[in-house]
């Protein structure tokens, strides 16, 4: 497409979304602005205090890097950041592994009884109350006397990853031509070939997306690795809630802003890896 | 797409297997264990005795006077009333201020469109704990929105304008969390909405809130529904907000699930709250399933 | 039909200029639209056709210019104050409501008591025999069908004006050929002046009373559908419109209306002038292929030699080459007698049938 067309066909889109004067409402630019300076507020906030030099976290006394040297000579941050991501490494490679196989027999197993329940049970950690699956997997583990230390979280984890692993994966499949894999089939490729060179290579990015989103999902999951995690397994999270109970503190605000860093980074990596190419669109 | 059978029966079930193992094993189990503990005995040593009871649903509404008799006790009623407001009013925001910004969006050019809905997950992508926490620093004593009161003189003796540890920060709270949640599936839907049928109404003589009425929200209703699902769940249950934000006395649901565990140690009743929770979760997603079906019925072919 | 606007004036478009960021879509187009015309806006995709349909409207804003609609300028109101109504090029009928629901829409926001909503729909169903689907949403019906809720729809609120945009490009053939009458007779049946969207020229020239030929934002030409066709203005019109043969010449003599030319090389013909032009002049002359009369060798105006011939059912394209090199196309009907076909290399004479050569603006 040249340089001139695609200009053309930009502003036939713009004039489809109507030249701005039907159902054209005046005080929504303003209201959008404002929206979305309520969702970053909080987070403009956060970087701005963890560079704050005053020692109560709410009063603004000048600039200064201590809070994030405090982060990086504090031993226990550190055991808690290495612990989550231990946990978040073993649960996206076994949510991964586990949604791949499970979104290719419901998207490439026809239609079977059981499906829809299939579907549901796959869904079921999202709908279920985080709150609520917390105390259940923790009175489960006491039940049994289930305790391998971290190996409870990344149980855990695991569980509530496989449904977050498995959309990205599924949506791709589903965008995905069926009729190459049978191509490839007509070509003399044995299923696991037609497997292994069509459909695996295609569904790359699916797969990668999911696991970005259990990656994350893991890494900030709070409420779950509070309930489950003792004293010798204490995630990120939970060991901010803790800094947070015992009182605010700027250095709070400096993890904060290194972990809404990694997310960033990962959030950016994520929308790159799930954005459909401009060709396919 | 076609629903052919690429895979066999036998390895469909392969596949499938585990899945089903763990989720079943490590999400289904445990939630039918709390749902039996729910109906045992509190040990108050922790733990449970494995008696039959329903104790702990009974203390949900009930408390035992001196003589040992039932006396009705709203105080948990209030809680559930307080979730339920809660995570209704934080829902009505939502779908109010959702469905603007999404209609905002919508009528930007393409390019300006994805950038504006990118900006939306980035924050809802960061820790959320880390991000109800920042709400103390600005509703807080002293913090981001006293301070210019304070710098005016115009706050009383006790340096704040009170507004951490109330209903509205909770409020607040989950509105932030969840708005996300509203905006995107709005916007999906709004975006497969044929802009010509707005054109139509209006070239049909409706004036703009007419045709927003008639034509848009109609059209948009099945991502209203999603949204309103997406956030109402959720903030039922919501435990972070309620904490930090609401102060030790605004108990929700979410909360005092947690206290229950956490604190007063007593599980059977913990597991009692929560198999509450889940039945009004339960409930509202029956609802949603209803009304998606009436909405696809009523909708486009 | 009419050769100038004689009535009332319906729509005037004076000196529109439309553009979006530098794109330019209409550049200063002037057009009147007579009363209870059938006035179709024809051209190649991206020729600002329905970007001014558009603005007549009232979806898009002009950037430069004025709207009249009898009498009243109107560029200034939104589309809800127009008393015009559109058929889309998908129909964009409204998939929650009923049929009727739809028909009655613009009736009901036009605050028409309900005894009368209810009997105009009535009224509009059966006039595109649809009596019997008023019940049914959009989706339920054909795409005939939906373009002709479509149709109902627009005409309920009797509106001063119809705009269709290319309203049976999505038609198949047969549907598409069956809905130009009915779209006709629904012109002359309502008495509502039609202004027509399409790029299909054979469409254009069937149902229309005056035609505008559009180019990249420019009126190319208006007229009735002969003037079009037979009197193609410039070459754009000419190619865009039917087949022709692109044929340079040199301008001999200036006669009344008229002028006397040169082509390949030698050959003198006589053609119509629609412009002025002076002897000496180049130009390129527009010949239709059905214009070219086959002579028995040595008796035509001309010598010319066969070069290849196209089998295309009722008729065939026979490539014919003039002794200066110029190849022409003739159309040669199948009509059954008409003889054996020509081979390659054969000899054969040829004129021009009376006024068919048209000396093209440059």
């Amino acid at each position: 497409m040249s340089a001139r067309t695609r200009r053309r066909a930009e502003t036939q889109a713009e004039t489809h979304s109507g030249a701005g004067r039907i159902a054209h409402f005046g005080w929504l630019g303003p209201l959008a602005l404002a929206f979305y300076a309520f969702l970053y507020s909080p987070i403009v906030v956060l970087i701005a205090y963890s560079f704050n030099d005053s020692r109560f976290a709410m009063i603004w006394q000048g600039f200064s890097l201590k809070w994030y040297a405090t982060v990086l000579e504090n031993g226990d941050i550190q055991t808690a950041a290495l612990n989550s991501l231990v946990v978040a490494t073993a649960a996206t490679a076994i949510s991964v592994s586990i949604a791949t196989v499970a979104a290719l027999a419901l998207a490439r197993g026809g239609a079977f009884r059981g499906k829809t329940l299939s579907m549901g049970l796959i869904a079921l950690p999202i709908v279920v109350p985080e709150i609520v699956t917390a105390v259940a997997t923790l009175m489960f583990f006491s039940a049994i006397g289930l305790s391998l230390g971290l190996g409870n979280l990344i149980i855990a984890h695991t569980v509530f990853c496989i449904p977050f692993a498995f959309m990205p994966i599924r949506a791709r499949l589903q965008g995905m031509d069926e009729t190459l894999e049978q191509a490839a089939a007509d070509l003399y490729a044995s299923r696991w070939e037609a497997f292994r060179l069509v459909t695996l290579p295609l569904l790359a990015p699916g797969i990668f997306a999911g696991a970005v989103l259990a990656f994350v999902i893991s890494l900030d999951d709070f409420i779950i690795s509070l309930m489950i995690s003792d004293a010798g397994t204490t995630t990120l999270p939970v060991y901010i809630f803790s800094m947070i109970r015992r009182g605010v503190t700027p250095e709070v605000n400096a993890v904060s802003t290194i972990l809404f860093s990694v997310s960033l980074v990962l959030v950016s990596i994520y929308w790159l890896a799930s954005r459909p190419k401009k060709d396919e669109a | 797409m076609s629903e052919v059978a690429v895979i066999d029966a036998r390895r469909r079930w392969l596949a499938l297997a585990p899945a089903y193992l763990v989720i079943g094993v490590f999400m289904v189990i445990p939630l039918m264990i709390m749902v039996a503990i729910s109906f045992m005995e509190q040990n108050v040593y922790g733990g449970v005795f494995r008696v039959f009871s329903t104790d702990a649903y009974t203390q949900f509404l009930f408390q035992r006077d001196f003589d040992g008799n039932l006396v009705f006790n709203p105080a948990y009623l209030v809680i559930l009333g307080r979730s339920v407001a809660l995570a209704a009013a934080a829902t009505a925001i939502c779908v109010a201020v959702g469905f603007s910004v999404a209609w905002f969006i919508v009528r930007q050019p393409p390019r300006r469109r994805n950038l504006l809905v990118f900006l939306i997950t980035i924050p809802f992508w960061t820790n959320l704990l880390v991000r109800a926490y920042a709400w103390v620093i600005i509703l807080g004593r002293g913090g981001v929105i006293d301070s210019p009161f304070r710098a005016l003189g115009l706050l009383g003796p006790d340096g704040t304008l009170g507004l951490l540890y109330t209903n509205t920060a909770i409020l607040i709270g989950l509105t932030y969390t969840y708005l996300p949640l509203m905006v995107l599936p709005i916007y999906a839907s709004l975006e497969k909405l044929d802009f010509r049928l707005v054109e139509a109404a209006s070239d049909l003589y409706a004036d703009k809130w007419w045709t927003m009425r008639q034509v848009v929200l109609p059209l948009a209703a099945p991502g209203v529904i999603a949204g309103a699902i997406l956030v109402f769940v959720p903030a039922l249950g919501d435990f972070i907000s309620p904490n930090l934000l609401g102060g030790a006395k605004r108990l929700t649901l979410g909360s005092l699930v947690q206290f229950q565990f956490a604190t007063a140690r007593n599980w059977p009743f913990g597991a009692a709250v929560a198999v509450i929770l889940l039945v009004f979760v339960m409930a509202s997603l029956a609802l949603y399933v209803r009304l998606t079906r009436k909405a696809g019925k009523a909708g486009q072919p | 039909m009419s050769e100038s606007i004689a009535g009332t004036e319906a729509i005037g478009i004076r000196n529109a200029v439309k553009r979006y960021g530098d794109f330019t879509a209409l550049k200063g187009v002037t057009l009147s639209i007579a009363d209870n015309e059938f006035f179709t806006l024809l051209g190649p995709s991206g020729c600002g056709k329905t970007t001014l349909l558009r603005m007549i409207a009232g979806f898009e804003a002009v950037s430069e210019g004025e709207i009249v609609l009898y009498g009243e300028r109107i560029a200034h109101l939104p589309p809800d104050k127009r008393p015009v109504n559109t058929v889309f090029q998908h129909y964009a009928l409204f998939p929650h409501m009923s049929v009727f629901d739809n028909v009655a829409f613009g009736l009901r926001r036009l605050r028409k008591p309900p005894g009368e909503v209810e009997r105009t729909v009535r009224e509009m169903l059966a006039l595109v025999h649809l009596q019997d689907f008023a019940d049914r949403l959009p989706g339920q019906l054909s795409g005939g069908q939906q373009q002709r809720v479509a149709l109902a729809r627009a005409l309920a609120p009797h509106p001063q004006v119809l705009l269709l945009d290319e309203p049976l490009s999505a038609l198949d053939l047969k549907l598409r050929q069956a809905m130009r009458g009915e779209l006709q007779r629904l012109q002359r049946d309502t008495g509502i002046t039609f202004v027509f969207v399409t790029h299909d020229q054979e469409e254009a020239l069937a149902m229309s009373d005056r035609i505008a030929v559009l180019r990249a934002g420019e009126v190319q030409q208006v007229g009735t559908p002969e003037d079009i066709y037979l009197r193609p203005e410039n070459r754009f019109v000419a190619d865009f419109i039917g087949d022709t043969n692109f044929i340079e010449a040199r301008v001999e003599r200036v006669l009344e209306g008229a002028a006397e030319l040169i082509i390949d090389g030698g050959i003198r013909v006589r053609a119509r002038l629609s412009h002025r032009v002076a002897p000496g002049e180049a130009v390129t002359l527009s010949l239709r292929p059905e214009n070219i009369v086959i002579t028995a060798p040595g008796e035509g105006l001309a010598e010319a030699r066969v070069l290849a011939q196209t089998f295309l059912g009722p008729n065939s394209l026979v490539t014919l080459e003039l002794p200066g090199g110029t190849r022409l196309h003739w159309r040669r009907s199948n009509q059954s007698g008409g003889g054996q076909g020509l081979g390659p290399g054969e000899s054969v004479g040829l004129r021009f049938a009376e006024d068919a050569i048209a000396v093209l603006r440059s």
